[in-house]
């Protein structure tokens, strides 16, 4: 959503993780691509012979190590989380460090069917031949199990309870069962699965206990105060701007204005904890505040000299949180007119907000 | 380890020194003492730990002692200064003490003597200090930074505790080394070690043919070292007593710094009784923790237990650690055990990081003359029966009149020694809150005793040898250190309570000394809350309160006056200030004769005018001013007009409630108010207007609303369809947002 070319994590950062395979002293695990310590490096930064290794994921050093960990056990790993706190993000990192493939990926939804996970059928080669090999449709996750590596599981507590019993089996017992063919996939070394689930979601608390305890769960936290919040947004939009075409700074005083507004509306409540606010069904989560201003940096490129003003700003709050719901228009009215007309240095912003 | 070849050289019989370096309270080091002392069987043992306090070892290895326990050094005259060295079962000085005497050989304290310590805490001014080596703090954080750990103990732990056998001694060693070379020893340190050495020379001459040293790490490069000519050093000291006291890990765990506890005493027991299997430790933590869940009522699997286990050690690999230490395993914890969540696991890593142990001292051990006073007075007031583990409650009855002179002599007794002990934090009676009722005569207690309560009992002993005089001493040193006049006026209370006239003369000194302080509204207003409390019960205790009727009368002025500017605040801020209010309204009440009617009068009319304040605390005061009769329903349609809104009709309501029910036109005021809002400024309206109703009685609401529809000319059964009716699918939604506004 916020990278406008979107490549693997593994091919955007190739470099970095060749540095890191070229360097390795440490044991790497059977399945592996780099030792645990390694993808370590990779997720929260460092050096590899002379190659800086930018971080991916700033926050905790020790949620990152404990999702490391558990990928060398063997349960799996649930990344849970309010949106927007770079739950995808850092799975997708994971699992490119870990196996150099960050594409076998399931994405949840109610209508997601056991054959999505374990494995279908080519109806036609089916018919012709009856239940041959040549027959079998893989899914992602049988074919992480069969080459050992990671499978990602999007948004795991919106899918159906039946589904989620098939991950039990796959998560316990390693193989998936193929009755057709009477035999049965066992998982290679090296297998592992990432899951994410949104605390938003009514589904995490409906997971079921056994599923729960065959997980990992990793909670990863908004960032805690504004500053840090703010050093995520300016890190990563100087880290996706270099990779692109056009050339804005990275707007500090936009960065520290849209963080504010997003937490403000997040939590209810101004920073100086004065006074309840309306909260927007949007999330104004930190990946939204960098979105918003890679958004506003564009058009700030494209359209004008560069640089991003109010108005820029001012679109792009409306685009984040109005969206479809015409009752996120009055929250975010209500809180131009209560909180920004009387904040010193808002006025214009406030004055292109109820201009719109 | 280097043995000093010119030591042995100057007496033909010159023994072997083996010099152990430790850490106080662990357990690495025990389990290579042990080893060592096996080996080499030591004719003697000289141990770090005060030397006049060597007598004190024959009690700590007595039978029927079970540590923790801690030595107890404190001066004979008051100011009273302390220190203590606690041991632990798995304390290295303990385990050599207690191989030493169990196997026939002499040991020996051979530190400074406790008099010394204590004369240098006199001089210094300081209540209690932790044995040794606190400044060094940050030089052992640095040492953990240079070996890329972020926290001392998980350094320690790692590089110490899980050691292979025989490597800690050395280590040991270099790290006293290293540390010496961060930092330059204090002279306290040189003088301790100079000491430390003549004893170790004393020892020499006396024949032994090995002789072990415990002493800490730090200490350990010098002990050996000959310095030509060297004389113990002179010492200065003050009279000063020894005993021993139980101790509690949670003690332990609540000092800190390198050698003054042990955060996690219950896991550092644990390493010690798994005598260097580290491959079992995670395991044994984790399982002790499924017990204590399941007893909690939530069950986990052996297998969760395993996995917990792995993703420790993967954890641990991850940091090159040997194995998981604690820090590892706390977060494998909460990852599987926990699920995720720290609070899932809390109870269960609080029971086997820190656990609950309490020392026990044999009976007829050593006992502080304070102990022996509180059983006297035990005795004395009939209490014997409640010295239990069994809560059991305690009504006493104040009045002379009534019960008859011994009765009452008796009840007010009890009161006093209950709340002198309340006051030396002997956690042995709680008063019940209202249970010193309106009327003053009557108290209510639930006493129980408890391990907790016998180790604070013994520490009284550091402020006095009675109760009483502990007492006394230590609410004195409380008036000394109080930074606020509030905290002076609660030592004053506390002195009418426990009965000590003298105290609560200096304290009422004290506070009319301090009065020329600048002290702020709230301060002002829990003083006088203070005062008048002094006052209602004073007649039942001591005579003499005219000293307090007149500092009664000069807070309150400063009340009144300081009381405008704390209205200038947010609405937070006003809700605390409103109970301030409300108090002072009551001692307004209470003690008209001795409070300034007419500044009251002022204070109160200001604020219900004022444009600055809180709107909250002008419709309070404007409640105010209706009670009192200073406005009447003229002036108060005019104050509606000026300043309605819903903060101010919060604080309006607050006061008087007969009023709103009584007054339709306020209500109809609110009404036509309400109208004129948009939507937004409605619904914040409606969360105040909540909380204001919320705190109404069934028949006050009915009142309100019988006003309302006659107001709007509805039915009474209409009304109260509207009030109590299903509610439709909007308004639950309303609510809903409502709620979360306020939430
Ligand atoms: N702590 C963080 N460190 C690095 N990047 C972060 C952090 N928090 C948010 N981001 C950024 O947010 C963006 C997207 O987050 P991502 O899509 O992974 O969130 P999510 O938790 O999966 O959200 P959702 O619940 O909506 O799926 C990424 O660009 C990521 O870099
Ligand atoms: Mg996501």
């Amino acid at each position: 959503m916020t990278d406008i070319l979107r490549l693997a994590a593994e091919e955007q950062y190739k470099t970095e993780l060749d540095a890191l395979i070229a360097a390795e002293t440490e044991t790497v695990p059977r399945g592996w691509r780099l030792s645990p310590r390694s993808v370590l490096t990779y997720i929260i930064g460092g050096t590899a012979k002379g190659v800086e290794i930018t971080p991916k994921y700033f926050g905790n050093r020790g949620l990152v190590e404990t999702a490391v960990a558990t990928l060398m056990t063997d349960r799996g790993l649930l990344l849970l989380g309010e949106p927007g706190t770079a739950k995808t993000w850092l799975s997708e990192h994971l699992a490119a460090a870990v196996c150099g493939d960050s594409t076998l990926l399931v994405q949840g939804t109610m209508g997601v069917s056991e054959e999505a996970i374990k494995y279908g059928w080519n109806y036609a080669t089916l018919i012709a031949a009856g239940p041959t090999p040549a027959a079998l449709v893989k899914t992602p996750i049988y074919r992480a199990m069969e080459e050992g590596r990671v499978a990602r599981f999007e948004e795991l507590s919106r899918c159906a309870p039946e589904v989620q019993d098939a991950l039990i089996s796959i998560l316990s017992e390693k193989s998936i069962a193929i009755p057709e063919l009477s035999t049965q996939l066992r998982a290679k070394k090296g297998f592992a699965l990432i899951a994410t689930a949104n605390t938003r979601d009514r589904g995490v608390n409906d997971m079921s206990a056994a599923l729960k305890r065959r997980f990992n769960a990793v909670y990863l936290p908004a960032p805690a105060t504004p500053e840090t919040e703010i050093e995520i947004v300016t890190r990563r939009v100087a880290q996706i701007s270099a990779g692109l075409e056009f050339c804005a700074v990275p707007p500090r005083q936009a960065i520290e204005t849209v963080v504010t507004i997003f937490r403000e509306l997040r939590q209810g409540r101004t920073l100086d904890g004065r006074e309840t606010l309306k909260r927007p069904t949007a999330s104004c989560s930190t990946a939204e505040a960098i979105s918003l201003v890679m958004g506003a940096m564009a058009h700030a490129a494209g359209f004008g000299d560069g640089t991003v003003t109010d108005a820029h700003i001012a679109a792009g709050l409306t685009g984040a949180i109005v969206k479809d719901d015409e009752k996120d228009a009055a929250v975010l009215r209500e809180y131009a007119e209560n909180v920004l007309k009387h904040r010193n240095g808002s006025k214009s912003l406030y004055e292109r907000l109820t201009a719109v | 380890m280097a043995v000093s070849l010119s030591t042995r050289d100057l007496l033909r019989c010159s023994p072997l020194l083996h010099i152990f370096g430790v850490r106080h309270l662990s357990p690495g080091a025990s389990r290579e003492i042990l080893t060592l002392c096996e080996k080499v069987r030591p004719d003697a043992v000289l141990v770090e730990g005060p030397s006049d306090a060597t007598g004190i070892m024959a009690e700590l290895t007595r039978e029927g002692c079970v540590p923790p326990v801690a030595v107890l050094a404190y001066t004979e005259a008051p100011p009273v200064r302390s220190f203590m060295l606690p041991f632990a079962s798995y304390s290295p000085e303990y385990i050599a003490i207690k191989w030493a005497l169990e196997n026939g050989a002499d040991a020996e304290f051979i530190d400074l003597p406790s008099t010394a310590t204590l004369a240098k805490l006199s001089r210094k001014n300081t209540v209690e200090k932790p044995e040794g080596m606190e400044e060094e703090l940050s030089v052992y954080q640095r040492f953990a930074l240079a070996s890329g750990e972020t926290d001392f103990d998980a350094f320690w732990e790692n590089a110490f505790e899980h050691l292979p056998d025989g490597g800690y001694r050395q280590a040991a060693f270099a790290f006293g080394e290293g540390m010496r070379s961060l930092s330059a020893p204090s002279e306290e340190n040189l003088t301790r070690e100079r000491f430390m050495r003549s004893r170790i020379r004393a020892a020499s001459t006396r024949g032994y043919r090995d002789i072990l040293v415990v002493c800490g790490a730090y200490h350990a490069p010098e002990l050996d070292k000959e310095y030509p000519d060297e004389t113990p050093p002179e010492l200065e000291t003050v009279p000063g007593r020894l005993t021993l006291m139980p101790y509690s890990y949670l003690r332990l765990a609540a000092k800190t710094g390198y050698g003054a506890g042990n955060q996690s005493p219950f896991y550092y027991e644990l390493l010690w009784k798994m005598r260097g299997n580290t491959a079992d430790i995670p395991a044994a933590f984790f399982i002790g923790m499924a017990e204590v869940m399941r007893e909690a009522g939530s069950f986990r699997s052996s297998a969760e237990v395993q996995d917990a286990v792995l993703l420790a050690r993967a954890l641990a690999s991850l940091r090159g650690r040997r194995e998981p230490v604690l820090e590892d395993l706390r977060r494998a914890a909460v990852t599987v055990l926990g699920r995720g969540e720290v609070q899932t696991v809390a109870e269960a890593l609080a029971h086997m990081e820190t656990g609950t142990a309490v020392g026990v001292l044999p009976e007829g051990a050593l006992r502080t003359p304070t102990q022996d006073d509180f059983h006297r007075l035990l005795r004395e007031r009939r209490l014997t029966a409640y010295l239990s583990p069994v809560a059991a409650e305690l009504s006493l009855d104040l009045r002379e009149k009534l019960t008859g002179g011994f009765g009452a002599l008796l009840g007010r007794g009890r009161s006093e020694f209950l709340h002198r002990l309340d006051a030396l934090e002997i956690g042995f009676g709680r008063i019940q809150s209202g249970g010193q009722t309106k009327a003053g005569w009557k108290e209510n207690w639930v006493l129980q005793w408890s391990p907790e309560a016998e180790i604070a009992l013994t520490e009284a002993a550091l402020f006095g040898v009675t109760v009483e005089s502990a007492a006394e001493a230590r609410l004195n040193e409380q008036i000394k250190a109080s930074a606020s006049l509030a905290r002076t006026a609660d030592v004053l209370e506390k002195a009418l309570l426990c009965g000590l006239p003298a105290l609560f003369v200096t304290a009422c000194a004290a506070l009319r000394d301090s009065l020329a302080e600048r002290e702020g509204f709230a301060d002002a207003v829990s003083v006088c809350a203070s005062l008048s409390r002094v006052l209602r019960y004073g007649s039942l205790r001591v005579t003499d309160t005219d000293a307090v009727s007149a500092l009664l009368g000069r807070l309150f002025l400063r009340a009144c006056l300081t009381l405008p500017e704390a209205s200038f605040c947010d609405y937070q801020e006003a809700r605390a200030c409103l109970g301030n209010l409300h108090i002072l309204a009551q001692v307004r009440a209470e003690h008209p004769t001795l409070t300034d009617g007419a500044q009251w009068d002022n204070a109160v009319a200001e604020l219900s005018e004022s444009e600055r304040a809180a709107p909250l605390l002008s419709g309070y005061a404007c409640a105010l001013r209706l009670e009192a009769g200073t406005l009447d329903d003229k002036g108060l349609s005019v104050q509606i007009s000026a300043r309605l809104s819903p903060d101010w009709f919060e604080g309006l309501a607050a006061r008087n409630r007969f009023m709103l029910v009584s007054r339709p036109a306020l209500l109809r005021a609110l009404d036509g108010f309400l109208e004129t809002l948009d939507e937004g400024r409605f619904m914040r309206a409606l969360v105040s207007l909540r909380r204001t109703f919320s705190s109404f009685t069934a028949d006050e609401k009915s009142a309100v609303c019988k006003s309302l529809s006659a107001m709007w000319g509805l039915t009474p059964e209409a009304a109260d369809r509207a009030v109590s009716g299903e509610l439709t699918r909007e308004e639950t939604e309303h609510l809903a947002a409502l709620r979360q506004m306020e939430g």
